[in-house]
């Protein structure tokens, strides 16, 4: 194991799932860390906005039996600290089991600020949204939107059943997002063996062939498919039935498109099953 | 008066010729018996094959047959062979066991056409390894996981959107609403942040209030959606179920339809792949991968797929034929199956699958052929085959569960009915005995099926007899043998039976024989077996089991065992007895004496007193005593005391062929006339003094003759023997040949007169015109003796009295 004393720099971050413990985030990792020499940094958050919560007096917990209780502070702390300790349990046998470096904190802080604070400057943060249950998903979803707004490296919402799906969609918008989600579902399509499509926006479309033969030059053999989209096309419901037609693994889409539409990443999780990549806007390494 | 066959000056020994019956190689017609067609074995056996043919088409109940015979007749073989010829008129099943879907511990029996069964496994065990890629496949299919996913996504955007609605309503309300790791919790805000304690203290009642019931609200909606959850995902598992079952019903049609496709014809065959099919539509997720497939430790989880084999119990030739099974270890379970059981987690559990079938199953639909003795011996089977047989059903029950001895679960398997004859093997006194003992015995085996011990040595029959040899020997791949080869077996036939007019059934012994010509025969480079072949392993069989006769004959010889050959003695007799070891009789020349004292009639049989006689014996001694009381002094009471005794006899007598030479032990005695020792006597007597035929004629003499040969014969030794015996004689060649010298002579006496006169040289006597033996005779002097016996008694009894008197 590494210390945090190493590079986060280097680091891929797994902000694991802070509802219920899941592993789907490491089996992607496999995918996309093996073989880039990257540390993997297991990231568990202490919500203090949760935390805020139990110091309300009026506070209520409802609980999954549908029992409602007062929101104790001591017992939801103690909550989190096994939660806590099981995901990194989890994590990092996991992760020895996979042969990844990793290492494992435990932040305190609002969730968003916590996990740009910890992202900044990593290569990729994989959001585990494997075993949430569709409501816990839709507002802890709804939170993170404000990552939107804030300059991250590639941001993999990753749901569960990873392996299924047979090839990426990547969103080239603009021709200078081959750099970023272009190369970002490349390193996808490439690790799960898997095709690319590509849904050129209307300035891309233009330059496709120039675009392909980039992507080419990352290394990806085959192309299967060129979709062409207008942007004002690239809404939640066109990019789904995109996803769905195509058998998607995952969706790579690149960050402008997302800040005018900061609900978009919560639509395309609610209307599709595959995991949907927010890339950089600066070019990865 | 007893019929006097033979005046006693006319008592002459018999003719060489008369004391061994020769078969004249010349009745055989063949160079060879490789020239011989075969023959069926049964020669002489109409009676047994009438009731065996009788037996085995009578289809009413409990017409199961019982062959009774001695050991070695072959009976077996013979009704296998009888069987064997039989045509069958109907064909017999392939019995299976398959797994019962709706009650696990009743499998289920299907009956199917001979040869069907193997093919219905191999169908099945087809079409499950069809299956096994098949329905993974159509669960791997992306149509199956769009429809998953659809149904998934359903519910879940269902719950999104109530979650999504709540959470719009609780900003509007402000409420605050996030996710805990056990569920959701709820809390007031102002301004999109919490509402501390303090702030809230500092609301007006009125905002209090609102604020309240607004958490109120908020608490009991996302409590009533929580609470619908359960159901909501119960009727997801049940569309997911419905959809597994739609996935896996496309999956398996075409397989179940090309496999009923061959079974139309049985109804019961379609009934099973009918629950075999619902049974799959249920667990599909068995045919998932091992590696995917929930697992219990410790368990197999190939074995699940187990419950669709088919057990085939019992598989017929397609060809057809009757079942015709000899079961030789007639154990319960050999007879009705086991169900088998396998050690898991510590228990023993078992299935269909571990049901073996017994001997009646494999018999079903023909017959079944068992050892009565073996059967009576086996704990529980001869029950167990009675209660099947009345049942005419073959039901499975572990032995260990009925007798409460293990208490792990069981199989109840349906029953199997029963269309079997079964042919019990058994000696006559076996037969005998369930006929009196056992009430059922009657009911289930009406037919006996008796086997003959001899058949007439008659012209005719020792031809056949010469065919039936060469068909032993052809059956066993043995040499040829010469017509002096037959003739020498068939004379050693009528010896085995110790009857010259016979020939032996016990084809055991007969075909023992020669097998053992042939070694001989082999051993000599011999191409054919001749007569002196049979006649070394004849000699030979004697030489291996000889020893005992040895020693005694060493002891005689050596004077251990007191036997007189040459000299006269009173009231002493050499006497014949046999000795039985299985295998090889041999005679004995036993010394019986007598003593005779005045007293009151009465006779001591000195092996009865001491329980060493038996009850044949004891019987012949009262017989002797009841002659001697009624032939002399019929006026007067018995006054004499006589002990008998077989000298040096230290093991039991049994039987009544030495009541002759008691009687004329006794009669030296009384007649005080010395009995020539030179002699040997046998023979069983009645109450009138005549001679009656005794067994084991021919080893008697030999066993006379050897020691008498061994101290060198004199001219003037022989034996005594009653007439009817004579018939009976198949003497070894070097007596025949002493008797045609005249060097050792055979009797044949029909009365006790005679044997008297002979072994004393004294005439017996007849009584006259007056009723009066003549003085000098045997008969005279016994009665003068017992007169005067009486006398003296009388003069005691009156002096004792008048000794009394005084």
């Amino acid at each position: 194991m590494l210390t945090e004393a190493d590079d986060a720099r280097r680091a891929i971050i797994v902000a694991l799932d802070p509802v219920a413990p899941g592993s789907v985030g490491l089996e992607l990792l496999r995918d996309v860390v093996i073989g880039r020499d990257r540390l993997l940094l297991g990231l568990f958050i202490e919500d203090t906005d949760l935390l805020a919560h139990a110091q309300c007096r009026l506070a209520t917990e409802v609980v999954l039996s549908g029992a409602a209780r007062p929101l104790d502070s001591a017992r939801l702390e103690g909550q989190l600290h096994a939660q806590s300790a099981a995901i990194r349990q989890i994590f990092e046998r996991e992760a020895t089991r996979l042969g990844l470096p990793h290492t494992f904190r435990t932040r305190r802080g609002p969730l968003v600020s916590e996990l740009a604070g910890a992202a900044a400057g990593a290569d990729l943060l994989v959001i585990e949204l494997a075993r949430l249950a569709a409501g816990a998903q839709s507002i802890w979803v709804r939170q993170l939107e404000q990552l939107c707004r804030a300059e991250l490296p590639n941001v993999l919402y990753a749901r569960e059943g990873w392996a299924t799906g047979s090839t990426v969609l990547a969103i080239i918008d603009d021709p200078a997002d081959v750099e970023t989600s272009g190369l970002a579902a490349v390193r996808l399509a490439r690790a799960g063996n898997i095709a690319l499509t590509l849904l050129l926006g209307e300035e891309s479309q233009t330059h496709s062939a120039e675009i392909e033969a980039t992507l080419r030059q990352y290394g990806l053999e085959t192309v299967v498919r060129v979709e062409r989209l207008r942007t004002v096309d690239a809404s939640a419901p066109v990019l789904a039935a995109l996803a769905q037609a195509e058998n998607a693994r995952a969706l790579v889409a690149p960050r402008h498109v997302t800040r005018g539409n900061a609900g978009l990443v919560r639509e395309l999780l609610r209307l599709t099953r595959c995991s949907v990549m927010i890339a950089s806007s600066s070019p990865s390494n | 008066m007893p019929t006097d066959k033979f005046a006693t000056d006319r008592l002459q020994p018999l003719a060489a010729e008369s004391l061994y019956k020769h078969c004249d190689p010349k009745t055989f017609s063949f160079g060879t018996t490789a020239e011989l067609a075969e023959l069926d074995i049964a020669v002489g056996q109409q009676r047994a094959l009438s009731a065996l043919e009788f037996g085995v088409r009578m289809t009413g109940d409990g017409y199961n047959l019982f062959v009774l015979g001695r050991d070695g007749s072959l009976r077996r073989r013979i009704v296998q062979e009888y069987l064997d010829s039989l045509k069958p008129e109907t064909a017999p099943s392939d019995w299976c066991y398959v797994n019962n879907f709706a009650e696990e511990r009743k499998p289920v029996a299907l009956r199917l056409p001979a040869g069907k069964g193997t093919k219905l496994r191999l169908d099945v065990a087809n079409v499950v390894d069809e299956l096994l890629a098949a329905i993974p496949a159509a669960f791997e299919s992306e149509h199956y996981r769009n429809q998953i996913a659809e149904i998934t996504q359903e519910y879940e955007e269902r719950h999104r959107a109530t979650m999504d609605a709540l959470q719009e309503e609780a900003q509007q309300h402000d409420v605050s609403l996030v996710p805990t790791p056990h569920g959701f919790a709820i809390a007031p805000t102002r301004d999109g942040k919490l509402l501390s304690d303090d702030d809230f203290e500092k609301l007006s009642d009125k905002e209090k209030a609102s604020t309240t019931k607004a958490m109120e609200a908020m608490t009991a909606k996302l409590r009533a959606h929580i609470e619908e959850l359960p159901e909501w995902h119960k009727q997801r598992r049940e569309r997911i179920k419905a959809l597994n079952r739609e996935v896996t019903e496309l999956a398996i049609r075409n397989p179940f339809v090309e496999l009923t496709a061959s079974y139309t014809e049985l109804p019961d065959v379609l009934r099973f792949l009918e629950a075999m099919r619902e049974d799959v539509l249920a667990h599909a997720p068995d045919f998932q991968p091992e590696e995917s497939r929930p697992t219990v430790l410790g368990l197999d989880p190939a074995r699940s797929l187990q419950r669709y084999q088919v057990n085939v119990l019992v598989e017929q030739p397609e060809e057809g034929g009757v079942p015709i099974v000899y079961e030789g270890n007639p154990t319960y379970q050999n007879l009705l199956g086991r169900i088998e059981h396998l050690p898991q987690l510590g228990a023993l559990v078992t299935d269909f699958s571990m049901i073996r079938p017994g001997a009646l199953h494999r018999a079903n639909g023909g017959y079944l052929i068992l050892d009565a003795d073996r059967l009576l011996t086996e704990p529980y089977a001869w029950n167990s085959l009675k209660r099947t047989l009345f049942e005419k059903a073959i039901r499975m029950e572990s032995l260990g569960q009925q007798l409460s001895l293990v208490t792990t679960v069981s199989l109840e398997p349906d029953s199997i009915p029963l269309h079997c004859k079964v042919i019990l093997l058994g000696s006559r006194f076996l037969y005998f005995l369930l006929c009196e003992l056992d009430p059922d015995f009657h009911e289930l085996f009406k037919v006996a099926a008796d086997f003959e011990n001899r058949i007439d040595r008659t012209d005719d029959n020792v031809v056949l007899y010469g065919r039936l040899i060469a068909t032993l020997a052809k059956r066993e791949a043995l040499l040829p043998l010469t017509p002096s080869a037959v003739a020498r077996i068939i004379e050693q036939s009528s010896r085995l039976l110790g009857d010259a007019e016979k020939l032996s059934t016990r084809l055991r012994d007969v075909s023992d024989l020669i097998r053992e010509s042939d070694y001989w025969a082999r051993r000599a480079d011999s191409d054919t077996i001749h007569a002196d072949h049979v006649q070394a392993a004849i000699d030979a069989q004697i030489h291996r089991l000889d020893r005992l006769r040895s020693e005694m004959h060493e002891a005689i010889h050596r004077d251990d065992i007191l036997i007189d050959t040459r000299q006269t003695k009173v009231g002493q007799v050499n006497g014949l007895s046999v000795i039985d070891l299985g295998r090889l009789s041999f005679g004995q020349p036993t010394r019986i004496t007598a003593n005779v004292n005045i007293g009151d009639g009465k006779i001591v049989d000195i092996e009865r007193e001491t329980e060493l006689g038996g009850p044949i014996h004891s019987k012949g001694v009262l017989i002797l005593s009841s002659y001697v009381s009624s032939r002399f002094a019929p006026e007067r009471p018995l006054s004499f005391a006589a002990s008998l005794v077989f000298e040096q006899s230290y093991g039991g007598v049994e039987g009544d062929s030495a009541t002759l030479a008691e009687t004329c032990a006794l009669l030296s005695a009384l007649a005080n006339v010395p009995i020539r020792q030179t002699l040997a006597i046998t023979g069983s007597m009645n109450q009138h003094g005549t001679a009656q035929v005794i067994g084991g004629v021919n080893e008697k003499i030999e066993g006379f003759f050897d020691v008498c040969k061994s101290r060198g014969l004199s001219g003037d030794q022989g034996v005594l023997i009653p007439v009817d015996n004579v018939k009976h004689l198949m003497l070894r060649s070097d007596v025949v040949e002493a008797a045609r010298a005249g060097q050792f002579a055979i009797y044949p006496i029909a009365t006790v007169d005679q044997a008297i006169t002979l072994l004393t040289g004294i005439d017996a006597g007849q009584r006259d015109r007056d009723g009066l033996f003549p003085d000098d005779s045997i008969n005279g002097r016994v009665e003068k003796r017992l007169v005067e016996l009486a006398e003296l008694r009388r003069e005691f009894d009156q002096s004792r009295k008048d000794g009394f008197e005084s």
